[in-house]
Formats: C-alpha cells, structure tokens, sequence
C-alpha cells in the first residue's frame, strides 16, 4: 500500500471510522494456504527397484 | 569577530513542551523543558513583547514623579508561520495520544482542561557576543489557522510566558522537514460528507481565555488558567447553491425556506481536512457547529461571495498523521 492511503488509513482509525484490525487486513492480508489435496499418494516401482512401495503423505500444504 | 547588525534570518526560534511541576516551584526554579527542542514551522515569524507593567509614583509636594515601580511583569509571544507540522497542538488543546503504523504515525490532539506549557528558545547570532533568551512558560492563549485560495495554510499562536533567562549561546537551528499545507490541498465538509464547494477561505480561531494569576510575593505567574473555550470560525465561499451555507444559517439544515422560530438545529460536525504532497494529513474535527451571521454582497464587479461567521461548541479531535512516530511530549526533568 502506497504511503498516502496508509495515512489516510490511518487516520481513519484514529477517528474511529474503521477499526485497526480491519485496517491491518487492508494492509497485509491474511495469507491464506491454497486448496491442496490431504491425504496419501500410494504408488509401487517396479518389481526389480530397491524401495519397493512408496507413500507420500501430504499435508494441507501440499508439501 | 565584530558585533553585528542582523536580520531575523540570523536567529532561531525552537521550542519544546515542559515539566508541568515547573509550576509547582519559584519562577527561578521553574526549569525549561530537556525535551529536544522543535520548529514551530516553516515561514516564521515571531515577536517577543515584555513589559514591566511598570508605574510612575506622583504625590503631593512635588510635579515631577518621585518614584516608579516595577509590577508584574508580562511576557507575550505571537508566533506566524506556514503551517508544516502541528505538534504544537499539543499547547492548544491539551493531549495527544501517538498511533499509527511505520510510515504513518497519527498523533491525536484532544481537549484538556490544563494547558501543557513550553520553553521557547529565542537566540540571534550577532558575532562576539551572542544572545540567547530562554522563555520559561510559554502556555498559548489564541490559536489561529487560516486558509485561503492561492495561500500555505497558517497558523499563529499568541499567549504567555512567566519566566525568562538570557544568555549568550546561540542555538543551532533546526529547520523544520515536513511540507508545508497549502489551501489546494483542503477540503472542508460540514457536515460529515458534505463537502462545501469553492471555498475562497476560512478561518479558526481556539481561544483559551486563559489568565495570568499572580500571587501576593512576586512578579511572576503562579499560574495561567484556562477559562471559557471557544472555537470560532469565519467562512468565505463563491456562491452558487443557497443549501450550501445560507439554509444551514436559517435552520442547521440543507432544506430550510424561512429563518427557525426558535433556537434553530446545531449542524452535528464540522471537518476541515488538509493533505500535503508527502499524505501528511492535517484532520480537524469540530462538533456542535452554529452559524450566527451570514452575508451575501451582490456587487456588479466583483463574484459573489458568501460569508459566514459561526462556531463549534466543542473540537472531537484533531488528528495529525505524518512519518514520525512519536511527536513531542512533556518533559519530566523537574523533581
């Protein structure tokens, strides 16, 4: 946000015309985690492969 | 190095807010603020006036006075400038609370009852032998900002003080960094959203009605009350809607046809709204406005104007936002 809103925000919270929280939100929004799939991902390699079976686990992240 | 003639471009004038105890000890005692001292502004001017209040003794026996003696002495400033920073609200209206977020700091000057004073530093750089006057108790007692079309927003404060020790150490000056307010960076709405169109100028003055008490064994101030407050304000804007200025003097309202049968509706609030080129904002909010007399000139050479004289029973607050996150404050260096 550039520098003249951020007053201007600000001093509309000193006023009382909106609240500091709801100016914190205009600021810096919430980050907010994208939509990842939860759960496993279960696969088998090859007959032949040293690991032979594989679970990824995924957390809400994706990661 | 010769003692020289100089121009006011040659002297200082800062000041910072003082130990409100100062009050509390003997006028030699009442020590001047260790705050880090302050502009007032850019583009100032200022006028120190002192008077011994002093009196000729005539009697019997003789034409010619036989005596003068010296009364209580009085110490005014008025202080003009362009107004750039409005941390000197803090002696106008009482307190100020410090908010706000990195890069945009509001400081929120409301009413008090007591009047925070400060020390003013007057000094000329004349050569040999500097001079340096320290005003010990300065406590303002009239508060005007202006505003006006092709104008800087200005401001003058006029009050007194009680104390003062000269000196001979020049202070260095401090040159104020926040822009300056101009007219064209205004707005002014009455009420809360509706903004007046073509305002050609505007005027507020706060008046402390504030009162020297002196006491029996000095000369000096025991203190400076603050009576009655009053907000008033004059209004000039270019004429094109008789709701804008003229209905709200008949009635408060935008929608009167006749003047009120009786004491007539206040108009809730009055906001005068200045923001510079760097978003410092200069927010002034008044409550309780009545208009006590209007005048609409109709003259073939001229535009017509139209003029109103009011004023606000009570300022809410006025809230100055800048990059500078705590403004000045009073000292605690009396014990």
């Amino acid at each position: 946000m550039d520098k003249k809103r951020l007053k201007l925000l600000m001093t509309k919270v000193a006023k009382g015309e909106i609240t500091r929280e709801a100016a914190d939100r205009l600021i810096k929004p919430k980050k907010v985690a994208q939509n990842k799939p939860v759960g496993e991902i279960k696969g088998e390699d090859k007959k032949d492969s040293k690991i032979r079976k594989k679970t990824i686990k995924l957390n809400n992240t994706g990661g | 190095m010769a003692q020289n003639f100089i121009g006011g471009g040659g002297s200082v004038c800062l000041y910072a807010f003082e130990d409100m105890d100062g009050w509390l000890v003997a006028p030699a005692s009442h020590t001047k603020s260790d705050e880090t001292q302050v502009p007032f502004g850019q583009g100032v001017e200022v006028t120190i006036s002192r008077s011994n209040n002093a009196e000729r003794i005539y009697g019997v026996g003789a034409r010619n006075a036989t005596a003068t003696i010296n009364k209580q002495f009085g110490g005014t400033f008025t202080i003009n400038g362009a107004l750039s920073n409005a941390y000197w609200m803090l002696g106008v209206l009482g307190a100020n609370a410090d908010g706000g977020t990195t890069g945009a700091y509001t400081h929120t000057y409301t009413e008090a009852n007591i009047l925070p004073s400060f020390s003013t530093t007057t000094s000329f750089e004349l050569g040999t032998t500097d001079f340096a006057s320290d005003l010990i108790g300065c406590v303002i007692n009239t508060c005007t900002i202006s505003a006006a079309v092709n104008e800087a927003l200005k401001f003058s404060l006029e009050g007194t003080y009680r104390y003062e020790n000269l000196g001979t150490t020049k202070t260095s000056d401090i040159p104020d960094v926040e822009p300056i307010f101009t007219f064209a960076h205004g707005s002014i709405e009455m009420p809360d959203g509706t903004t007046i169109a073509a305002v050609q100028s505007f005027e507020l003055t706060i008046v402390q009605n504030a009162e020297p008490v002196y006491g029996v064994g000095s000369r000096f101030m025991t203190g400076v009350v603050a009576k009655n407050r009053e907000y008033n304000f004059t209004m000039t804007a270019a004429f094109n809607d008789y709701t804008d200025l003229l209905t709200y003097f008949m009635n408060g309202t935008s929608s009167a046809t006749a003047p009120d049968a009786g004491s007539g509706t206040e108009i809730a609030t009055l906001e005068l709204t200045f923001t510079n080129d760097d978003g410092d904002i200069l927010d002034i909010n008044l409550t309780g406005i009545h208009l006590n007399e209007e005048t609409l000139p109709q003259n073939v050479g001229e535009v017509v104007k139209e003029d109103v004289t009011g004023w606000a029973r009570a300022c809410t607050n006025i809230i100055y936002t800048n990059d500078v996150q705590t403004a000045p404050a009073a000292a605690t260096n009396i014990t």
